[in-house]
């Protein structure tokens, strides 16, 4: 399994969602693909940015952190 | 999975390297006031630099070349003297700031000749009992004011700072802090397995996680755990174990607040503190003066004679997973789970960060000498986790710890133990 740190996550989708379809707003690891699927969203108030495609969230994650100085939680149940 | 260019990229911290440069950012603390005042001349290796630290007769701090810019000896072995520090082979004396000061037996004297024998030196200040290095470009930044590094010592309260070289690179290192489940099996079913065959009492640290979760802020990241029978409620998951980017940990609960500090040396080699303040129950507040007088430093052991690693306290069990990845490790052929997560998130906040410095953007925690002295709280356990196995000694249990190295932490846990034995 990729990880997201790596700059291609090979089983992510082109839309961003696993490539098994069904698992794009879950949590944990997707049992089709292997895919983890962690939610993030932001914890500042009134921002309501929230994230959850895959392996790319954690990226995205720190990408929304960067541009905004936003607290962010990233869960895995 | 990282390819390996960008393995390289987050792990080397030499010079001339990614990593490197955004380490020389910060400010790095590399020995203690206590070591030094013990021999004011210590040889230091930091991001790939062989380097000396001395406190001159005069007080200051400085940290120069190791290679004497005459012959190449070693000033390591030099001595103080006066504002500087004299090569021991030919007396050529330094100050703090690398200028040669003295060349005893050049006749006649040559002002151009001591000129051109300054050496490399970088700035040092002291804070917390630490003495901190930046080897970054002038201006340096803030020193940052940690909350545990401005505590202070009381009738209830002492100070301990454990080291060693771990021989492994710095990144396996931070990576064990974002990984909770960790717990449940090397210091929890691991530990417990080692002391059952000892006859000994077993940890409590093998609890099951149930959620793991991770808040990027904008110092770090703190790491979040529930165990089975822990609610939201509990500190576990409510305040959890906050990561001051990029390299100290902080974890604490019942009478310890430490900070665990990770300085890479080189590509291979991590100084690791543990930098602790024991709070002794008013009870036993009576043996603190007595242990006080004893060194606030002392050498963790890691490892037995035969180099095999220690299974006896946390910190030895730590160090073997750390060192047996390998000294700078692969990660084209690692496979991470789920419960991973939080090292996938420092890698993508730490190759924000190697960028953020490539591209003069802001870096996190890298402040304006403007602002120093501002005091940087973070948050920290109290009640929570806990090791097991103290019996009614509150302080026993650290000794499951690098804490049972410590002079003053195995003194303060025998006096109680004394004492408790007298109470019956």
């Amino acid at each position: 399994m990729a990880s997201p740190a790596d700059s291609a996550a090979p089983n992510s989708a082109p839309d961003g969602g696993c490539r098994d379809g069904r698992h794009r707003t879950g949590t944990g690891i997707c049992p089709a693909c292997g895919e983890w699927l962690p939610t993030a969203w932001c914890r500042a108030a009134g921002c309501g940015w929230r994230e959850a495609i895959g392996e790319p969230t954690i990226a995205a994650a720190v990408a929304h952190h960067t541009e905004t100085g936003h607290p962010i939680r990233v869960l895995i149940d | 999975m990282l390819h390996p260019d960008v393995n390289e990229r987050y792990s080397r911290v030499g010079r001339d390297t990614p990593a490197g440069a955004l380490y020389r950012r910060y400010w790095l603390p590399v020995a203690t006031e206590t070591d030094l005042a013990a021999n004011p001349v210590k040889r230091v290796r930091l991001l790939g630099e062989d380097l000396v630290l001395f406190r001159a007769e005069t007080g200051d701090l400085g940290l120069v070349a190791e290679r004497c810019p005459h012959r190449g000896a070693s000033l390591g072995y030099g001595f103080p003297d006066g504002a500087g520090l004299r090569c021991p082979y030919h007396g050529w004396k330094f100050s703090p700031q690398g200028e040669c000061l003295e060349q005893p037996n050049q006749m006649p004297p040559s002002a151009q000749l001591q000129a051109r024998a300054r050496t490399t030196s970088y700035p040092v200040r002291a804070l917390g009992g630490l003495i901190f290095a930046y080897l970054g470009d002038s201006p340096a930044p803030a020193l940052p004011r940690l909350d545990l590094f401005a505590l202070e010592e009381s009738p209830t309260r002492f100070r301990d700072i454990g080291y060693a070289v771990i021989p492994c690179n710095w990144l396996q290192i931070m990576e064990n802090s974002f990984d909770p489940t960790h717990v449940e099996w090397l210091h929890g079913r691991l530990f417990n397995y080692h002391l059952e065959r000892a006859g000994e009492e077993p940890t409590v640290l093998g609890g099951h996680h149930i959620k793991i979760g991770f808040d990027l802020v904008d110092y770090g990241i703190i790491k979040r755990r529930l165990r089975e029978g822990q609610t939201e409620d509990d500190e576990d998951w409510k305040v959890g174990h906050p990561v001051y980017f990029p390299n100290i940990l902080k974890v604490g609960g019942y009478g310890l607040s430490s900070f665990q500090i990770r300085v890479p040396m080189d590509d291979h080699h991590t100084l690791h503190f543990w930098y602790c303040y024991y709070d002794v129950p008013d009870e036993y507040a009576n043996l603190v003066e007595e242990v006080r007088a004893l060194p606030d430093t002392y050498e963790v052991k890691l490892q037995d004679a035969d180099g095999n690693f220690l299974m006896d306290t946390i910190d030895s069990q730590d160090a073997m997973v750390w060192v047996t990845q390998g000294a700078l490790t692969t990660r084209d052929d690692e496979h991470l789970s789920s419960s991973d997560q939080g090292i996938a998130l420092y890698r993508n906040l730490l190759r924000s960060q190697l960028q953020a410095n490539e591209t003069g953007g802001a870096v996190m925690n890298v402040h304006d000498a403007a602002t120093e002295g501002e005091l940087i709280q973070l948050p920290q356990e109290k009640k929570e986790l806990g090791i097991g196995g103290g019996g009614a000694n509150p302080m026993a249990s650290f000794l499951r710890t690098q804490g049972v190295y410590s002079p003053r932490l195995s003194t303060l846990t025998q006096r109680i133990d004394a004492m408790v034995r007298k109470a019956g």
